[in-house]
């Protein structure tokens, strides 16, 4: 895989085509934190955000964010590391939801083309919140590290939204 | 000035729909250094725990990364962790801001930062009280 150093500046640009959001969530992680657990179950390294603390939310900045949303609101998942010239890559895998039915099948996340030319694909999602309620979700991210031989790291974690 | 590539990131998270004048509400500052002993990850008040000599670097990120206003640090505060040459600048090569920890110790310092709620709209600074431990 070529990967050229990534911009640091993560300044980000519109597609022109890219599907506007009513709200997001930001994932921030320690790439190296992450590889340094060798696999094991972490409970730091990943920092979750959103910009609706305004509406309600909560456990910003922690793994088990609460994101509440009004019924109808489409929410975009951004995921990027901290260290932004190592060359390790922050990706988003995949959506479960184990409780609830906030996104119900038409809501579900979704890939979108990544934001800017130095994001990698999968690091931009959207899903929207068709049903009113709670759900507990699961997040899925591929942390790959090592330039050399890359290794991935799957982490997975159970953050939460209400929709109301 | 300091030079060399950073290896201690802290970024700056912003949500503009909660940014006020005087407030840190809506503000989430992490670092790459949990490994290190860095607490209160996530929150206004991070305290970063770095090796002496470390090259630090600072950014201002939207939570939501489609917005378009514009967000900039306009200054870090001295402190006496940065010794006698390794108080943070604007970095025009990695953005944001960078600085190197010169002294040993914990020590307070501030970031302050503009951010618009969306382009063409006023600025709003805002402080954020940060804490580095260097050993």
């Amino acid at each position: 895989m070529t990967f050229l150093m990534m911009q640091p500046s993560r300044q980000v640009f519109i597609a022109p085509t890219g599907i506007q959001v009513n709200s997001c969530i930001s994932i921030a992680v320690d790439t190296a934190y992450v590889a340094a657990q060798q696999g094991r179950n972490i409970n730091a390294g990943v920092y979750m955000m959103d910009n609706m603390i305004n509406n309600g939310s909560s456990g910003e900045g922690q793994m088990e964010l609460h994101t509440k949303v009004p019924v109808g609101f489409t929410i975009g998942f951004n995921s990027v590391p901290i260290n932004p010239v190592s060359n390790d890559q922050v990706i988003i895998t995949g959506f479960n939801v184990s409780q609830g039915s906030v996104f119900g099948s038409a809501g579900y996340p979704r890939q979108q083309p990544p934001l800017g030319p130095t994001q990698p694909p999968g690091s931009w999602w959207i899903g929207q919140a068709m049903n009113s309620g709670s759900q507990t979700y699961q997040i899925q991210i591929a942390v790959t590290v090592g330039v050399i031989q890359p290794v991935t790291y799957y982490v997975n974690w159970d953050p939460f939204i209400t929709a109301q | 000035m300091t030079t060399g590539t950073p290896s201690v990131f802290i970024q700056i998270w912003v949500d503009t729909n909660a940014l006020q004048n005087g407030s840190t509400r809506g503000v989430y500052v992490v670092d790459n250094r949990v490994s290190n002993g860095s607490s209160n990850e996530g929150s206004a008040n991070l305290q970063t725990s770095v090796t002496n000599g470390s090259v630090v670097n600072w950014q201002v990120f939207n939570v939501d990364p489609t917005a378009t206003g514009a967000k900039s640090i306009q200054a870090i505060s001295n402190s006496n962790a940065w010794g006698p040459g390794g108080q943070p600048q604007s970095d025009p090569t990695y953005g944001g801001f960078t600085g190197q920890v010169q002294n040993v110790g914990t020590a307070p310092y501030s970031v302050t930062f503009n951010a618009q709620k969306q382009a063409g709209s006023a600025a709003i600074t805002t402080t954020v009280n940060l804490t580095m431990s260097v050993h």
